[in-house]
């Protein structure tokens, strides 16, 4: 099923975005510039026709933001400081969560793993990265699988199992995801030799990547967006 | 020459090997981001996180090293294990951390990642180099590293003067030591869990 798109760019220009945005965020602590730079994020979520994850990223953040305006009248300075934790680790997390999701409803991994190879990446990084990023939702669906199987052996994996016997829930938790990621690594890579991942030559490219108009212009448009709020985070 | 090519071939990470450690990075963020996330609540743990994430990270750590059996990749999973960093702005200390982990990588391949005692080594020298590269830059300047953050953070005067109290030599002495032993303590538990059900099902050598 594909998406309807407004904009459809380059592979290499998603990724040049989607980092420019994430490590910028990182340096944005006023409201407004931080603020801005979700916005930014939305709307680069919106061309591309993820307004699911869109709406949810920015509910979470705007229900944070909402909640994090009266933590400063809290008398508690220790639960005060667990909960700015919390919040801040979250809010940072929120643009790189949404250039994640970005990057993986547009990019398919053969498309990213060319488009890296055009760039000339090395494949010691490139490959270990794109397989990561695309795994963690496997995860997610695999530790579901797990805990209903661990109920039927009323076996607790809740957070209290895991604080009164950390390590031993921790093996419960954790080996069978290990030994399924296991057989997984093994067939990607065996779908990976098929498809001569391993052959050292050049490879033959079906589509081959060629920068358009719109490309040039969105990286522009993001550079002097960024360098605007770098301007008035550091003015 | 084809000869030498093909051991060079069987010494160097190939595809399959970097799809292994891919896959086994993914894990390695779960866990970190789930056990990290879990020690923030408290800010012992905030203080500790470093040592409290290498106590469940290091399974795949070994396990990784253990399955590839080449070099590259602590080194690999020590970038992936540094980058996070970046999310408070700490690059010194991520720059820091990446230099630690190819330390680590020098011991673990110091016999081509045939013995276990290495990679327990290398495991205890990484985690405690990236949290002495890590850290360093708040400890050198904790008043200006958290003033300076004190905006992005939130933190109000009093809980910034809480926050301070933390940051004094002796902890970080202490926290060096912490994550010695809870990095060894992880390493050990993480090649009984490989002897208990990977080497017996036959999945590693």
């Amino acid at each position: 099923m594909t998406k309807s798109k407004l904009l459809s760019l380059d592979p290499r220009i998603r990724l040049l975005i989607a980092a420019l945005l994430s490590f910028s965020a990182f340096f944005m602590n006023k409201a407004e510039t931080t603020n801005a730079i979700v916005l930014l994020a939305s709307v680069l979520l919106l061309t591309a026709g993820l307004w699911k994850s869109c709406a949810g990223y920015a509910a979470v953040y705007i229900l944070i933001s909402i909640a994090m305006t009266g933590i400063e009248t809290m008398s508690n300075t220790t639960v005060m400081l667990m909960l700015i934790s919390i919040s801040y680790f979250i809010q940072k997390l929120m643009v790189m969560l949404m250039m994640g999701s970005y990057l993986f409803g547009t990019t398919s991994v053969t498309e990213a793993l060319n488009a890296m190879e055009t760039m000339k990446a090395p494949k010691t990084l490139t490959i270990p990265f794109a397989v990561a990023f695309r795994f963690i939702p496997s995860i997610r669906e695999d530790y579901k699988a797990l805990q209903d199987s661990l109920k039927i052996r009323k076996i607790d994996a809740s957070i209290k199992g895991f604080l009164i016997h950390p390590i031993q829930t921790f093996e419960y938790m954790v080996v069978p995801i290990l030994l399924r990621s296991l057989r997984t690594s093994e067939e990607l890579a065996a779908s990976a030799m098929v498809r001569g991942l391993d052959n050292d030559k050049k490879k033959t490219v079906l589509y081959p990547l060629k920068l358009q108009i719109k490309d040039y212009l969105s990286v522009f448009f993001t550079i002097a967006a960024v360098g605007v709020l770098f301007w008035l985070q550091f003015k | 020459m084809k000869e030498q090519a093909t051991t060079n071939r069987r010494k160097n990470l190939n595809a399959k090997d970097l799809i292994t450690i891919g896959v086994f990075a993914a894990m390695f963020l779960v866990i970190f981001f789930v056990v990290g996330s879990l020690a923030s609540l408290t800010i012992v743990g905030t203080i500790a996180n470093i040592p409290i994430t290498a106590l469940f990270t290091a399974v795949v750590y070994m396990l990784v090293a253990a399955k590839v059996q080449k070099r590259g990749v602590f080194f690999i999973l020590g970038i992936v294990n540094a980058l996070p960093g970046f999310m408070a702005a700490n690059v010194l200390g991520v720059i820091a951390s990446i230099a630690g982990w190819f330390i680590a990588e020098l011991i673990a391949n110091s016999h081509h990642y045939s013995k276990k005692r290495d990679l327990i080594l290398a495991y205890v020298t990484g985690s405690t180099l990236h949290f002495l590269g890590f850290s360093l830059p708040m400890y050198i300047s904790n008043v200006e590293y958290m003033t300076s953050r004190q905006e992005i953070l939130h933190l109000t005067d009093a809980a910034l003067q809480e926050y301070l109290q933390y940051f004094t030599w002796p902890v970080y002495a202490g926290m060096a030591v912490l994550t010695i032993v809870t990095s060894f303590l992880g390493a050990r538990i993480g090649v009984k869990i490989l002897k208990k059900h990977f080497q017996k099902a036959g999945l590693i050598g």
